[in-house]
């Protein structure tokens, strides 16, 4: 058989080829399609995944993929924002862009940082639970031809690691003491919501209405998560300023386990 | 007896002249080496015309009907896509048109450039395509998401690419050996 004119093949070759992408683009996306119905996701347990460092608390959490299609996950990456009430930011998270062959079962990390010391609401929920707005992202690249976004609003609870915190000042004790100092009862009360445990002394001070401090006490504590603290301690100072102390207030630091913070202060009755 | 040295010349018959007998069919004259001798068998135009109207009614359907079909029915389950569903019909409409013209003009030098043209419109229609290629959901009023399938577009480009490449050298083929292709694809 005669071979066809050199222009005229090539010509046909070209059409060829077109006619062969296109099936094979169609069967790549189709695989494609198939594949990425036989994905599951799953979210990572979070229990006890909360550690505290200096003012800042991160919690764990992330996903949990399972591939089973026939194609790979080209990337998958998280990301999420953390506000205030007052919509200011308090935090942000993001994990490392992963690949999931077909096949794999793969954890998705996210450590959501959370600053507490970064301003007085951030303060405020050392000692107050509350529910955060948050918005987490997800962009998953599948098969190297299609990108997922996902964005999703939600609440995160916060737990206070010292809820409803109340140091109370009880009646200053006026009979003086052999060196001179009154004392007064002090009662430290809170319930550590938190996601850790904590162990560590909370130190107190407390300051007249003129500004001076009094008197300040360490306090060992232990509490750990989800229990309530609860003790009193008797603590002296000059008894000039000691009996001045309506109207001042109590400042209270934390540290233990590398977490150190100031707790917002409280009023004297 | 000896034989005449040759035979005396033959006389003709009395009468009128014969006619003269009936030559042999021509024999194909030998050209390079693939070509085909002969008138080719164009179809004719009508006939072009009834199978490129029957094809157009596939095409329409696969590149205009179907998926603005699909975007329609996405919309109805509150899926947003970046492009709208009378664009998509417009768009498949016009490359079925012209695909549908290829048909047409087949036999004749016309081929090449219409090629060329139907090729282009498709990549330039892909091109568009490209950055609208995205389809969004909300979803229980506090998310949303996104499919971006720019990529399948961009990887569909190659096929009016290589279209295109067809059509250029028809093109070629037909200025520079007229005839040539149209006697391949339409041989005696």
């Amino acid at each position: 058989m005669a071979r066809r004119p050199p222009l005229y093949r090539l010509a046909r070759i070209l059409r060829l080829l077109g006619v062969v992408a296109f099936v094979l683009i169609l069967v790549y996306v189709g695989t494609a399609a198939y594949s990425a119905s036989r994905i599951g996701i799953g979210s990572v347990d979070q229990s006890g995944g909360a550690t505290a460092t200096g003012t800042t608390v991160t919690v764990g959490g992330g996903i949990f993929v399972h591939n089973g299609g026939y194609l790979a996950i080209s990337s998958i990456s998280l990301s999420a924002l953390v506000r205030l009430p007052s919509g200011a930011l308090l935090g942000s998270a993001s994990s490392p862009s992963v690949a999931i062959p077909p096949g794999a079962n793969t954890s998705v990390p996210l450590r959501l940082s959370i600053n507490v010391g970064g301003s007085a609401e951030a303060q405020s929920l050392l000692t107050h639970s509350a529910r955060l707005p948050t918005a987490t992202f997800a962009n998953v690249t599948f098969a190297g031809i299609a990108t997922v976004s996902v964005q999703s609003d939600d609440n995160y609870s916060w737990g206070a690691p010292f809820q409803s915190l109340n140091v109370t000042v009880g009646p200053v004790n006026t009979t003086p003491l052999p060196n001179g100092s009154v004392s007064a009862t002090v009662r430290i009360s809170f319930q550590n919501q938190a996601a850790f445990d904590e162990a560590g002394t909370l130190t107190f001070s407390l300051a007249g209405s003129t500004g001076s401090v009094c008197a300040t006490e360490a306090v060992a504590v232990v509490a750990p998560q989800g229990t309530l603290f609860d003790r009193t301690v008797e603590i002296d100072g000059p008894s000039s300023c000691m009996l001045s102390l309506s109207g001042g207030t109590v400042t209270s630091t934390y540290a233990g386990g590398g977490f150190a913070v100031t707790l917002p202060p409280e009023g004297i009755p | 007896m000896t034989e005449p040295d040759a035979a005396p010349p033959a006389v003709p018959p009395a009468g009128p002249p014969a006619a003269p007998a009936p030559s042999p069919p021509a024999a194909p004259v030998a050209g390079p080496p693939g070509t085909v001798v002969g008138t080719p068998r164009r179809p004719s135009l009508v006939r072009r015309a009834i199978v490129a109207v029957l094809l157009l009614v596939p095409s329409i359907l696969f590149f205009a009907i179907v998926p603005a079909g699909l975007l329609g029915i996405t919309a109805g389950f509150g899926l947003e896509s970046g492009v709208g569903a009378a664009s998509i019909a417009l768009g498949g409409i016009l490359l079925a048109a012209l695909w549908a013209a290829q048909y047409v003009v087949r036999p004749t030098v016309a081929f090449g450039p219409v090629s060329v043209v139907a090729s282009t419109v498709a990549l330039a229609y892909l091109w568009w395509l490209v950055p609208q290629a995205h389809i969004a959901v909300a979803f229980m009023s506090n998310g949303s998401a996104s499919l971006s399938y720019g990529t399948v577009i961009e990887l569909l480009m190659l096929v009016p690419a290589f279209g295109l490449a067809s059509g250029a050298v028809s093109l070629v083929e037909d200025v520079v050996r007229p005839g040539e292709r149209v006697a391949q694809e339409f041989p005696p």
